[in-house]
């Protein structure tokens, strides 16, 4: 059981005008080898959420555990936990700074105490994992890669830390459908090395394809966690929780709903023209 | 870091928060004056007085605005051991004295009014940026400053400067909290080490900072380009800056007391020397 947070409270500027309270008792727990899905409308606390994964926010109420760290109490060590939960904020390409691609990847490794060669080395396997040449980028400036190669090396920035859990903050975010599926083909392939991953996302369709469990928040209060096919079957609780339905799933939805016999809650496309077909009584070809 | 993404202002609704940017500019300018013609400990406590009064009128917790003492708490007490412990005075006057330190009650007393002109000459202003926003306060900057552009100084482009600047102070200090973030995630260490390890970690943070530095004023240029911004010609105002009866009302106030103060340094009519009991 690798993360377990328990009644995890958060408020933010406490006893000023500003107060406000980002998370409200949250409980659940990551297993291993999850692809957890974390939903939610802006402002109900997913951000926040995830910044206590690695202590850059601090638990103030409730307990987090990941693996051996417990972070509720005062003194953790930063980069041990750091080392084993990795974390790609949004629009990641924003963070790089180093001369080279390569010494920007290897940043990360050096803090964490690893060697030169090792970190050259890991950083070397993260660029090549991400889909870049990494002879041919390693010694370029980051500052001259396209959009998409930026976000690429930034994520071989934190998988270069070889972590055992990866967080993903809207990794799809401001690209286009290309990049995104690009994006997400990627993480897939990181999954057989770094095996929990947690992301937060707003495209439900990315949720429903690549997420097992999925925690829905809203307002700071955790709704539940669910399979996604369970959570996109419950039309009050995504009404609830702003959220809307993966594009297939509410195809078959309106299919229904227009008297044709499909079942609700199917995924990908491929259930659903399969549902499309048995409802007609054609055999599929 | 958040906590000071919205400068000092405490947003709640007064009377003091909703007059003129204008008026509340003189205002602060006729107290800072007002304080500087203060000879006496009356004096002193009719200014606090009147503080009080706006204090009040501004729905601040007055804690607030006593933080702001805070900030120059060091050197008033400073002056005021410096003040003391040199100050010549009458040999009749002596208290002690050791070595090279000679301590009269004129120095005691001259050191007081010291501490006291400083703590409510920090305290003024800053019941000014408590309840008046930073755009407010350019805009009625840049109203007064009007009369200069006759000499040709280009007030509307230094207040949209000030203004722009403002305005991304907050944008900034989020940009870096996620940056500092960012870049502990991958382990960076801001907090230990020595100094200049300490300045050559910042590195990471400041780089990526200019660089979004940089693409955010091209996009801002552009965006106000495409909507053809000119500078200030034939420019009209979204919040036109009004006078009200209410300004008339707290610049009275004020001019009251600048007059009272007036009147106990240079006693004009002979009323203060007229008064059955001596102005300390």
């Amino acid at each position: 059981m690798p993360v377990k947070i328990e009644n995890l409270s958060y408020i933010y500027s406490p006893k000023t005008p500003f107060e406000k309270k980002a998370l409200d008792s949250v409980s659940f727990e990551i297993r291993d080898g999850d692809f957890f899905g974390i939903v939610g409308h802006t402002g109900s606390g997913k951000s926040t959420l995830i910044g206590h994964l690695n202590a850059l926010t601090r638990v103030t109420s409730g307990t987090v555990v990941i693996d051996e760290f417990d972070l509720s109490v005062k003194k953790i060590d930063y980069k041990g936990l750091r080392k084993r939960v990795g974390m790609v904020f949004q629009y990641p390409e924003y963070q790089l700074f180093d001369e080279t691609v390569l010494k920007d990847v290897m940043f990360g490794c050096k803090n964490v105490g690893m060697k030169e060669d090792e970190a050259r080395a890991s950083a070397y396997a993260a660029l090549t994992a991400v889909g870049l040449d990494a002879d041919a980028v390693a010694e370029r400036s980051p500052f001259e890669l396209s959009g998409g190669q930026k976000r690429r090396v930034a994520i071989a920035g934190v998988i270069a830390m070889q972590p055992k859990i990866l967080i993903l903050d809207e990794p799809t975010a401001g690209l286009d459908p290309r990049g995104k599926h690009e994006i997400l083909e990627l993480i897939g392939k990181i999954k057989q090395t770094c095996p929990t991953i947690v992301m937060i996302s707003h495209n439900m369709d990315e949720i429903a394809r690549c997420c097992n469990r999925l925690a829905v928040l809203s307002g700071g209060k955790l709704l539940g966690v669910f399979e996604p096919r369970e959570l996109f079957s419950k039309r009050e609780l995504l009404e609830q929780a702003h959220l809307e339905m993966p594009t297939v799933t509410a195809l078959a939805n309106k299919l229904a709903d227009g008297g044709l016999p499909v079942r609700r809650d199917v995924m990908t496309e491929e259930e659903l023209i399969d549902e499309i077909l048995a409802a007609k009584g054609v055999r599929r070809a | 870091m958040r906590d000071i993404s919205f400068g000092q202002y405490y947003p709640v609704s007064s009377p003091v928060h909703r007059l003129d940017p204008r008026n509340k500019l003189i205002l602060v300018i006729l107290y800072i004056v007002a304080l500087f013609f203060i000879r006496t400990f009356t004096g002193f406590g009719i200014m606090a007085l009147t503080l009080l009064v706006m204090i009040l009128f501004s729905r601040v917790p007055i804690g607030k605005v006593l933080k702001s003492v805070r900030a120059v708490i060091f050197l008033v007490l400073f002056t005021m051991v410096l003040t003391f412990l040199f100050y010549k005075g009458e040999a009749s006057d002596l208290i002690a004295e050791w070595w090279i330190f000679h301590l009269y009650w004129q120095g005691l007393i001259s050191a007081a009014k010291l501490s006291l002109r400083l703590i409510l000459l920090v305290m003024g202003p800053a019941l000014l940026t408590l309840t008046t926003t930073p755009v407010e306060l350019t805009d009625g900057l840049e109203s007064l400053l009007k009369p200069l552009a006759l000499i040709k100084l280009p007030i509307h482009e230094l207040a949209i400067i000030m203004s722009i600047a403002l305005r991304l102070i907050p944008t900034l200090i989020e940009e870096t909290d996620k940056i500092i973030n960012a870049q502990k995630a991958r382990g960076a260490d801001f907090e230990s080490g020595n100094l200049f390890k300490r300045a050559k970690a910042l590195i990471p943070v400041l780089i990526p900072l200019f660089v979004s530095s940089f693409r955010r004023a091209d996009e801002l240029a552009d965006a106000m380009d495409s909507r053809c911004y000119r500078g200030a010609k034939g420019r009209t105002r979204m919040k036109v800056l009004r006078f009200r009866l209410s300004d008339l009302v707290a610049f009275l106030f004020m001019a009251a007391v600048f007059f009272v103060i007036l009147l106990l340094r240079y006693d004009w009519f002979g009323w203060v020397a007229m008064l059955p009991f001596a102005i300390l």
